[in-house]
């Protein structure tokens, strides 16, 4: 159960998570997925995206660079990072829609 | 901005559209639109579609309530570059719903700001949702600034991993005028 106007984002939101998760990309939907789910393809991405989900960790230039150093190329970062951003704040939406549809 | 592509990685119309919009408003696109216009089918196109909806549809909250939202979400979130623009949007259009010095607004906007503040933080619960409620708030209209919050825990991540930034206070008040007088529209070839 959720309330109408959760019913009209609920449409938006599939497109960006479809977009973001499942179209084609330098990285595969199952890699995407996983980064959303707070995984990581990989030990040497996984202290950034961490980085990513908190928001307050003090990101820097030299994290980037560090990747880039590393060899992962720049349309790779840019696809794992939106994946990080956009499964940390799913997250937290999708619970509060469903308190706000569950008791209401 | 930290990548080279979010940068200078733009299809022709977006990089015309750019220049353009340099020459008309004297100051360089902002980050997020720059980002969005990179592959935006991949995540520009459907995330303003959304944005649009969250920040302009009509609603139980003003366009103001619902900047300012955004500036205590993304405050919430560290994100100074998304905080500073958006309460000086929330300053130039709230025409009295808040404001953004004080914080002072109406108690339904006071109660759903303190949802949004912990929601940014930690899980809620039942309780947060119902003190909501009791301050007379619809539900219709939590969901409306549960979307704002969203569209601000996606944004506040990516400014804060990509190093969005405001070149000088004209190029964050120009951001802040183009958001009242556009409301998050791009043109649909820029877009494509």
């Amino acid at each position: 159960m959720s309330t109408r106007r959760s019913d009209r984002y609920a449409g938006l939101v599939d497109a960006l998570g479809a977009a973001v998760l499942s179209s084609a990309g330098v990285t595969t939907p199952e890699a995407r997925a996983a980064v959303a789910g707070g995984g990581a393809p990989s030990d040497a991405l996984a202290p950034f995206l961490a980085k990513v989900r908190d928001p307050s960790s003090g990101m820097a230039e030299r994290d980037i660079a560090a990747l880039r150093d590393a060899g992962h190329a720049e349309e790779e970062i840019f696809e794992l990072t939106v994946a990080a951003a956009l499964g940390a704040a799913l997250q937290r939406y999708e619970r509060a829609v469903g308190l706000l549809g569950g008791d209401g | 901005m930290w990548l080279e592509i979010l940068e200078r990685d733009h299809k022709l119309p977006a990089r015309m559209f750019q220049r353009v919009a340099a020459i008309v408003f004297g100051q360089e696109m902002d980050d997020v639109a720059k980002t969005a216009m990179h592959r935006p089918e991949f995540f520009g196109q459907p995330f303003l579609a959304l944005v649009r909806e969250a920040l302009r549809a009509p609603s139980f909250w003003t366009v103001g309530e619902r900047e300012y939202m955004a500036a205590v979400t993304s405050r919430a979130n560290a994100c100074d570059f998304c905080a500073r623009v958006h309460t000086e949007t929330a300053r130039i259009t709230a025409c009295g719903g808040v404001d953004v010095d004080t914080g002072a607004g109406r108690p339904e906007l006071i109660a759903v700001l303190a949802l949004l503040a912990r929601l940014s933080r930690d899980a809620v619960t039942a309780e947060d949702i119902a003190r909501v409620r009791d301050a007379g708030v619809p539900d219709d209209a939590i969901a409306d600034a549960l979307a704002v919050n969203l569209v601000f825990n996606i944004v506040n991540r990516l400014a804060n991993a990509f190093g969005w930034s405001w070149d000088s206070d004209d190029h964050l008040q120009a951001g802040a005028r183009a958001l009242r007088r556009f409301g998050y529209k791009l043109p649909g070839p820029v877009l494509r």
